[in-house]
Order: structure tokens, then C-alpha cells, then sequence
């Protein structure tokens, strides 16, 4: 692949533009003064937003890296249905607003695989562009991901999934980072 | 074994060559190298490319027919200095030919297996090699999108039944090539 083709699929994703304008949270408690009251609403609604910007940039940069990761396998097609998937994904991941970050895969075909997995627990979503995704989970160490069924993105995850990726995301660094 | 692939023999000179189908209850084992994507000390879900399934072309070696030597001379030094084995990941052939993934929006619900077993040996490959390849019956599913996003959920069900990625000296090859 081309490095200008590399360069416009990651310039797609590239959420700093979402950066609070409100910069003025500087610490994880807000300022003891003597400020009208809503001041600390402020406080803690600007504390929200950075840690949301900061979600979506390390969101961005995982993407970047699974596209850098297989952009030399992927042709023309390929990284036409990687680009579409990936926004598809990303969107998605920002609407559940998930605290563990996803391990985030991309296929030669450009199927894009985010998945969270705990010891022998797991759930793997795949996206390709279309308003479709998939789901499998792992249930334990003789199970290996082999419910898979599909789903309207527009109508999100099942609770069981959702509060299933929860679980696992509850113990950060246990999660199945890249 | 459901896909008449596995129940003759893929060697390229035909029967009566190499040990004949991969049986139930044979070891198979998969070469990782640096370049195979991994996670967490196991394959990664994109570790099996969909063109090399769809080929028939992700090697495995029988281990029960593989000495260490045919390991280190035919799977390992073919390999670029740059890409060097990291270990090895180990996987029972009816584990892998259990296998099965729903296929989305069927009435009555429908399952294809994931990958089919063959004791898929070309010229020049040793008569352990065996190949993973996508079963006949993945024709049944509908619609490019989905079968790319079934054929994602069989390549992550691949990578984990693997398990995690060991030491090659953790294995016992084979002590003479058999025949």
C-alpha cells in the first residue's frame, strides 16, 4: 500500500477535533473557592469530557495501529471496506461508551474485530460498513466463541452482551490488551 | 468428518502416498513466527488470513508423522532470518473439525463446521504437513458482508482453540519419521 493511501484511512479517524473547549480541569478534585455554586458542576462536567477525549483519542490511535497494522495486505476493495468498517466500529464504541479499550483487529478483507477477553470469558464484535454487526462470546476454556449471530447496528448490543463487556472491562489491566 | 476433502487423500500424488486423512485424535501443531499476529500470548483472531483459509493454505504439522528435525529444516529455515519462531501453539484435530458457527437469518437455525482438516501435502512439503481450509458447506451462507463477518467469527474460533502460544521444546515430535 501506498503511504498517502495509509495517511487518508487514518486521517478519517482522527478525533481530536472533539477536544473540550472548556480546558480548565486540572486535577481529579475541584478547586476549594469560594465561586457560585455550579462551579463544581462545571468542574466535573469539563473532568467527564477530558477523560472522554482522552477514551477517544487512545480509541483513534488503536485504530491507527490495526489499519497501519495490516495496510500492506490490503488492496484497493479492501481498504475501501476496512475504512467504512472502522468508522462503523469506532462510532459504535463511542455511542456504548465502554471504559476498557477493546483489542481491535482488522482482516485482510477488511473486517474489522473488536474484542474483550478475561482469562477464559470473552465477547468479539465484527463490523463491515453495511449496518450489520456480529457477535460471539466465550464462555469458558472448552468454549470458543461459537455463538455467533448478527445484529442492526442501530439497534445496539443486547444487555446480556453489554453487561457482559462491562464485566470484563471491570479489572483494566486484565483486559485483553494488544 | 463431514467434507469429502478430509475423507480422501490431498497429496499430490494421489493415494496410496503419505499417511492418508488426518485422523480423529492426531495432534496438529502451528509454527507462530514473529511476523503471526498474536495477543496476549495467543494467536490473534487475525492471525488466519481469509485467502489463505479459503486456499487451503495455512500449514499444520501432524505430529504424530513430524520429527524435530523436518520441524526445524522444513517449517522453520525456510523462513526469513528476520522472522524467527517464537513457538509453537498445539490443537486436537476433533476439537477442530467440532468447530461450528451458526449461520445468521437461516430457518431452521443452520451451523457450518469452520475449517476442514486435510492432509493437504504439495511438492515439496513433508508428508506431516496438513492445511486448514474453509469447509464446502460455507456456500450455504447469503451475502458477501455476512460471509466476511462468519468468516471473521470462524477465524477467531480457530485462534482460540489453539490456546495459548508454548515453547516448541514443551512438545514430544515425532522420534523417526514414520511411515
Amino acid at each position: 500500500m501506498m503511504p498517502d493511501r495509509l495517511t487518508h484511512l487514518m486521517q478519517f479517524n482522527d478525533f481530536t477535533s472533539v477536544t473540550p473547549t472548556n480546558t480548565r480541569y486540572d486535577g481529579d478534585h475541584p478547586p476549594i473557592s469560594t465561586e457560585p455554586a455550579g462551579t463544581q458542576t462545571d468542574f466535573y462536567r469539563t473532568k467527564l469530557l477530558k477523560e472522554e477525549t482522552e477514551r477517544l483519542r487512545a480509541l483513534s490511535a488503536a485504530a491507527a495501529t490495526a489499519l497501519a497494522d495490516v495496510a500492506g495486505d490490503l488492496d484497493a476493495d479492501a481498504a475501501r471496506e476496512a475504512q467504512a468498517a472502522v468508522q462503523e466500529a469506532t462510532a459504535f464504541l463511542r455511542t456504548a461508551n465502554f471504559t476498557a479499550m477493546p483489542w481491535i483487529g482488522i482482516s485482510d478483507t477488511g473486517l474489522v474485530t473488536l474484542q474483550w477477553q478475561r482469562d477464559e470469558e470473552g465477547v468479539a464484535l465484527f463490523f463491515s460498513g453495511d449496518g450489520v454487526f456480529g457477535v460471539s462470546t466465550k464462555t469458558g476454556a472448552n468454549d470458543h466463541y461459537t455463538d455467533y449471530r448478527e445484529r442492526q447496528t442501530a439497534d445496539g448490543l443486547p444487555t446480556a452482551i453489554r453487561s457482559k463487556i462491562i464485566r470484563l472491562s471491570v479489572t483494566r489491566a486484565s483486559t485483553f490488551a494488544p | 468428518m463431514s467434507c469429502l476433502k478430509e475423507q480422501t487423500t490431498q497429496h499430490y500424488l494421489g493415494s496410496g502416498n503419505g499417511h492418508g486423512c488426518v485422523q480423529p485424535g492426531e495432534v496438529l501443531v502451528l509454527a507462530v513466527f514473529d511476523t503471526t499476529k498474536r495477543v496476549n500470548g495467543r494467536l490473534a483472531q487475525t492471525a488466519f488470513k481469509g485467502a489463505d483459509l479459503h486456499r487451503g493454505k495455512v500449514s499444520l504439522c501432524r505430529l504424530k508423522y513430524t520429527t524435530r528435525q523436518t520441524f526445524d529444516n522444513q517449517v522453520v529455515a525456510p523462513r526469513p532470518v528476520t522472522d524467527p519462531l517464537l513457538g509453537v501453539v498445539v490443537c486436537a484435530t476433533d476439537v477442530l473439525r467440532d468447530l461450528h458457527i451458526p449461520i445468521p437469518n437461516t430457518a431452521p437455525p443452520t451451523q457450518i463446521r469452520a475449517a476442514c482438516v486435510l492432509d493437504k501435502v504439495e511438492n515439496g512439503d513433508h508428508d506431516g504437513h496438513a492445511a486448514l481450509q474453509y469447509c464446502e458447506n460455507e456456500e450455504q451462507i447469503k451475502g458477501a458482508k455476512t460471509k466476511d463477518r462468519v468468516r471473521g467469527a470462524i477465524a477467531l474460533a480457530l485462534a482460540d482453540a489453539f490456546g495459548d502460544i508454548r515453547p516448541v521444546d514443551s512438545i514430544t515430535f515425532a522420534s523417526a519419521p514414520a511411515n
